[in-house]
């Protein structure tokens, strides 16, 4: 299978700060890749690469055989790359139900001059994506909540909502950052059941981020970790785990 | 503003902390979703104003007619600087500038002996290009900065219209004929207000479109994070200048008429005062609404009127009092307010709500 994701020796570095040493990676279609680490170990830095918020000073990231760093941030977007933030990207004076409309911008049609001349076509696509949406918010149990501001929500649904948003879309390749922080443990199982049968149903490639072990082994393919910035382990999330480097990365070696 | 826009939930349940003051401050800033009134109620009212509409220049003098025109006048612009600011969320000081480009294209237009529609259309064409170039640096800029960038436009408008002599007369302005075509029956009055009121439905149309849907999603996004705006597929930089052209078109649209209401235009006509009404008028409306451009510019036709009857000093102070006002304690602007008193009337209104 082609790799969606390639991510190739990327460097970047912040003054005299190395965030990323040559990490290389690939993704693909269908599958869940883990991206673990201590704080710190680059993971939100090796995203923001992939979807351009960083532009890393040498290596390659590659979205569909498509260089991407240095293109245009919505460009990338445009390819299909679907992004939820660790500390929430939501358009705070929105309501739950705008902040994943919002979401389906880069994945629907609709221009200037068609929505002032409010074409046939842009009401359609804007039926279609309100019934979609409302399903979404249905399935990720937010439908309560979505006439409400999400400035009066508290922080685990926020997350679900930024899921929803981001799946609206229909990436082809989804970054998932932390979502399960700030999850009750049985929203943990809903979203890992929802991660696996977006990758297996609709064949995106996920790229997660997640300190929480268990979704990590419940639905990673694949588990790659990080550690100041270096790829120290990569494969099955069990053996992974076991890894005795892994676990001095993360606990600290005996002194 | 969105920390204090939570606090209404999180205490609603609460008797204690309901207080005097502090129940009134927070009705005033609730967010509140524009009114959703059934199918027919929207067409009934729609059709009704509408037909007030046509009939207010047949049944009242010149000069009742000439300060309706103005309201719509001004309305053409704050439907379009809403656009830009409200719901793009880029402030611009300099809207003035655009107005006396506009104003100016007509009476231009017109010595050289052009049809007024034809002129009007000027009027909007040539402020989007000067818009489009000059939101092309300047929206790179953000906040305060872009707010001097405006401002220095609107402060150097009238030394610019003088300096500009051979197009613009300089200080001793340009005469316009605003008299109807000879197939049209109507006063001058009369005539410049239909020009106007088909201008302003035209703009609230096409402002309405552009606020809703995909696009005006985009506008709000840019707004409230321009960085997750990216992320999501928005082109931020051309979003941003589209807006700032299509703003400067309409206060472009509206000099244009401004200028053929009034026969004249001149250098003193497009002060920095102008700009700040516009501002006024789209805080006091309400930013980021549609109607509030219609209550903003009632307000900023009436009220500056009413207290310069009591000292002619007092319109630039009203303009400052009043935004100071409705920028802490009425942020949804007249039309929250307005908002606020109709919903749970019209939610009574039997019949389904139109999508």
């Amino acid at each position: 299978m082609d790799a969606l994701l390639e991510v190739h020796d990327v460097h970047l570095s912040f003054g005299g700060l190395q965030a990323l040493d040559g990490p290389s990676l690939t993704v693909a279609d269908g599958e869940v890749v883990g991206l673990i680490g201590p704080n710190g170990a680059g993971k939100t830095s090796l995203f923001n690469c992939i979807n351009g918020l960083y532009r890393p000073q040498s290596g390659s990231v590659r979205v569909l055989g498509r260089e991407v760093a240095g293109l245009p941030r919505h460009r990338i977007a445009g390819l299909g790359v679907g992004r939820t933030f660790q500390n929430l990207g939501l358009l705070a004076s929105q309501t739950v139900l705008e902040n994943v409309l919002a979401g389906a911008y880069h994945a629907t049609r609709g221009g200037w001059w068609a929505t002032v001349l409010d074409l046939p076509d842009v009401r359609r696509t804007e039926d279609r994506l309100r019934a979609r949406a409302l399903e979404l918010l249905t399935e990720l149990d937010l439908a309560d909540v979505a006439g409400r501001p999400v400035g009066t929500l508290p922080f685990g649904t926020l997350k679900r909502i930024e899921l929803a948003r981001a799946l609206v879309g229909e990436p082809r390749l989804l970054l998932v950052d932390e979502p399960a922080n700030g999850l009750v443990h049985s929203e943990v199982a809903e979203l890992g059941a929802t991660l696996r049968r977006l990758a297996t149903d609709r064949g995106a490639a996920i790229l997660l981020v997640e300190h929480h072990m268990g979704l990590v082994t419940s639905v990673c393919d694949r588990v790659a970790v990080l550690d100041f910035g270096r790829l120290i382990a990569e494969g099955d999330p069990r053996e992974v785990a076991r890894d005795p480097q892994v676990v001095a990365a993360y606990l600290g070696t005996a002194a | 503003m969105s920390t204090t826009a939570t606090r209404p939930a999180r205490t609603s349940g609460g008797g204690t902390t309901r207080r005097g003051g502090g129940t009134v401050a927070e009705w005033l800033r609730r967010p509140r979703p524009p009114l959703a009134p059934p199918r027919w109620l929207a067409v009934l009212s729609t059709v009704g104003a509408a037909a007030a509409l046509l009939v207010v220049p047949l049944v009242n003098p010149s000069y009742v007619n000439l300060t309706v025109t103005l309201v719509m006048v001004w309305t053409i612009v704050g439907l379009g600087l809403n656009l830009l600011v409200g719901f793009g969320g880029q402030v611009s000081l300099g809207h003035s500038a655009f107005f006396a480009i506009g104003a100016y294209a007509v009476a231009v237009a017109g010595e050289a002996g052009w049809a007024q529609p034809a002129a009007l259309l000027v009027a909007g064409v040539v402020p989007f290009v000067v818009g489009y170039a000059i939101g092309l640096p300047a929206l790179r800029l953000h906040g305060l900065q872009l707010g001097l960038v405006t401002l220095a436009l609107a402060m150097a408008t009238p030394a610019a219209i003088r300096a500009f002599e051979p197009l613009t007369h300089g200080s001793r302005g340009i005469g316009i004929d605003g008299t109807p075509p000879a197939w049209v029956p109507l006063d001058h009055d009369q005539w410049v207000y239909y020009l106007a009121l088909a201008a302003a439905s035209l703009g609230y149309v096409v402002t309405r479109r552009l606020a809703r849907g995909r696009l005006g999603r985009s506008f709000v996004a840019v707004r409230d994070a321009e960085l997750v705006a990216e992320t999501l597929g928005v082109n931020t930089w051309q979003t941003k200048t589209r807006l700032f052209a299509t703003s400067a078109a309409y206060a472009g649209v509206a000099g244009g008429l401004y200028a053929l209401l009034l026969e004249f235009v001149g250098p003193e006509n497009f002060n920095l005062t102008l700009s700040i009404s516009f501002v006024t008028l789209i805080v006091v409306g309400g930013l980021a609404t549609v109607p509030g451009a219609v209550l903003g510019a009632i307000f900023v036709q009436y009220v500056p009127t009413l207290t310069s009857s009591i000292s002619p000093a007092a319109t630039g102070a009203t303009y400052g009092v009043v935004l100071i006002l409705f920028a802490f304690f009425v942020p949804h602007g007249l039309a929250g307010l307005a908002r606020a008193a109709l919903g749970p009337l019209v939610r009574r209104v039997p019949g389904r709500p139109k999508a």
